[in-house]
């Protein structure tokens, strides 16, 4: 699972990659401000689709565009709607992490970083979102398995409503106003299979001598 | 920080950092003297603005290299520039500036 690290000191991004990396965690990359980490994404004017991340450590106090205000806007990105953010905030900065959240942020880590405190954050987001693609996986499976049974469901032939049927010979008139014998609409109307016979009355009409079995 | 003796009498500070930093911490103190002669030359022409941008970035860099003294006068000359008050920023610098002369380094 890939993070992005955003940062405009060069020296934390460094201390936040060795931390992380010494933790195991290998696929980092990083931007040294909004922008940068716009074209990480794909956010910027170039068209492309930027690389998938799965975590976003972020600065809160950055020139330019600030930590808060990156957060809203990859939050408005369709496909980085679920990303976890970890806002990354010294002590005075606390009052700004209601904005980071109400920006979409999910969780903070303090400035300075603390290696235990900052693997621990990190491991617990890329779970949460292990989790959360999981369970898109699982939705999409569902939708793509309902929609196969809507289907299988629209083919199943049933028999209901009002036949037209001749009251002398019994046939009936199919759904393209052509008369059928009755056997002949059922089987296309159903599941259901004959096996021939004959009736008592029949045989003793058209058989007569022949005891009915 | 560990602060075994006095530096202003040309002592050693002994500071503990976790081996998993040695490849950084060489790189980050030379930054740091640079920041030095930077925030002396921002005091000659009163650019509190820099000051402060200096001393925001060591506050929050100084302890994750096992540096808390450096976060400590970071958040002083942070402060300092932020109330305009040149008297303490230069303290603040001075105290950065023999910090820096005196550590020694333990990577433990």
């Amino acid at each position: 699972m890939s993070i992005l690290l955003v940062d405009d000191s060069a020296e934390n991004l460094l201390l936040l990659q060795s931390i992380l990396q010494t933790g195991g965690y290998k696929d980092l990359l990083t931007a040294e401000s909004a922008e940068q980490a716009f074209k990480h994404l794909g956010m910027d004017s170039s068209g492309g689709d930027g690389t998938s991340v799965d975590l976003i450590l972020l600065d809160i106090q950055m020139p330019d565009i600030n930590g808060i205000e990156t957060c809203r806007r990859i939050k408005e990105v369709e496909r980085y709607r679920d990303i976890p953010i970890i806002m990354v905030t010294a002590m005075a900065q606390r009052e700004k992490l209601q904005l980071a959240f109400a920006a979409g942020a999910m969780d903070y880590i303090n400035k300075p970083v603390n290696k235990v405190e900052l693997r621990t954050r990190v491991g617990s987001a890329l779970k949460l979102k292990q989790e959360m693609d999981s369970r898109k996986a699982r939705e999409q499976e569902l939708k793509k398995r309902t929609q196969e049974l809507e289907q299988a469901l629209r083919e199943v032939k049933v028999l209901r409503g009002f036949i037209p049927i001749c009251a002398s010979c019994k046939k009936i008139r199919n759904d393209r106003g052509y008369w059928q014998l009755v056997e002949a609409y059922i089987r296309e109307h159903s599941e259901a299979e004959f096996s021939h016979g004959i009736c008592p009355d029949c045989i003793k009409k058209f058989f007569p001598g022949v005891e009915p079995g | 920080m560990t602060q075994t003796c006095d530096p202003n009498r040309g002592d050693k500070i002994i500071v503990h950092v976790d081996p998993d930093l040695k490849d950084l911490v060489p790189g980050f103190l030379k930054n740091r003297r640079k920041d030095v002669k930077s925030l002396v030359a921002a005091v000659e022409r009163s650019d509190y603005e820099t000051i402060e941008a200096l001393g925001h970035t060591m506050k929050g860099d100084g302890g994750g290299y096992g540096f808390h003294a450096i976060t400590d006068i970071g958040g002083s000359l942070e402060k300092a520039a932020s109330n305009k008050n040149l008297q303490e920023i230069r303290k603040w610098v001075k105290q950065l500036s023999v910090y820096l002369e005196s550590v020694e380094i333990v990577y433990k």
